[in-house]
């Protein structure tokens, strides 16, 4: 049970960066924080900061970095075109999954 | 945000102890992600609102955060443990100290022997800096054949490493870093004085080496 639910959640993770980001650019430490108040997701620096940095890479976010109040300057994230059109079809995926598992559990299917 | 001595050490251990978990990973992917992490500790330090943060503070924030074990997703193989802080600890590198060489007298010697002593001084920078990574980065026969193979071009890509793996350790260590070393190290070489690079590289080594 405790193993299908944690890759359930780490695998959501990346879903989880890019719809936030929709929102509006923000920062490591934001984005930790914002995804915390969720429930269901299971978000630790260890995860999140290498599918920051690999999303990047990937062309799916873009940076900027601009100064903070103290301390090392702050690494704003922001959707890139790429990372727009990735969303919409993690959306897409995700609601033919969501319908498809409804339509099961339901016994709208049949055999 | 200005940590005092005592806070500053703790997240600089725990930026190390992450820095040796992630290994594995290549030095710009590491180095990114203990970046975000040490603007991560700030920011939570600046969250708590508490005025100038102390150890206390820092240990508070890292008992909230990831274990430095967690970034390790190699299966256990990290480097070794990172050499003592030469800030702090007195004569603690003898094992180290055969690296600390001469610049002046090594420069000399590379030049009254017409560049057959700067083979011996490479061979010297490349076991410092894989004794210094805890890794075997360098290979000087490697090193020398594909020297020779593409009449010295490789050199260059070589000088980039090395000057890339002296800023690696010096950012471990949490010492004074000299970001532009690889580019610098490059430039030089690619400028046919190859030997200023040697020069800079060792004044960096002797730095990380030096017994105190």
């Amino acid at each position: 049970m405790a193993t299908w639910n944690t890759q359930l959640r780490k695998g959501m993770l990346e879903f989880a960066i890019l719809s936030l980001l929709a929102r509006g650019e923000s920062y490591g430490y934001k984005i930790v924080q914002s995804l915390r108040q969720l429930d269901g997701l299971d978000v630790h620096e260890s995860t999140l900061y290498p599918i920051l940095r690999r999303l990047r890479k990937d062309s799916l976010l873009l940076t900027r970095l601009a100064d903070s109040s103290g301390g090392p300057p702050r690494r704003y994230f922001s959707l890139s075109p790429i990372g727009q059109r990735r969303l919409a079809e993690m959306n897409v995926e995700w609601d033919a999954l969501a319908e498809s598992i409804r339509r099961l559990r339901e016994g709208d299917l049949e055999l | 945000m200005n940590l005092n001595a005592d806070a500053q050490k703790r997240v600089d251990q725990y930026l190390a102890e992450v820095r040796r978990h992630l290994s594995s990973r290549p030095m710009d992917e590491r180095e990114e992600i203990v970046r975000e992490l040490e603007a991560h500790i700030h920011e939570a330090l600046a969250a708590r609102d508490a005025g100038s943060p102390d150890a206390a503070d820092v240990e508070a924030v890292l008992k909230t955060m990831d274990s430095p074990e967690s970034f390790n997703t190699s299966g256990g193989k990290e480097m070794p443990p990172p050499l003592p802080d030469p800030r702090t600890t007195a004569g603690c590198r003898p094992e180290l100290a055969q690296y600390n060489m001469s610049v002046p007298l090594y420069l000399v010697l590379t030049i009254i022997t017409c560049g057959i002593f700067n083979l011996y001084w490479n061979f010297q920078q490349m076991e410092a800096c894989n004794r210094l990574l805890g890794r075997e980065e360098f290979d000087f026969w490697m090193w020398l054949i594909l020297c020779i193979v593409t009449c010295g071009i490789y050199h260059i890509i070589y000088q980039y490493k090395m000057g890339a793996a002296i800023l690696e350790v010096q950012m471990r260590e949490g010492v004074a870093t000299f970001d532009s070393l690889p580019v610098l190290s490059v430039l030089t070489t690619a400028l046919g004085i190859p030997f200023v690079a040697d020069c800079i590289h060792q004044l960096e080594i002797n730095k990380l080496v030096r017994p105190y």
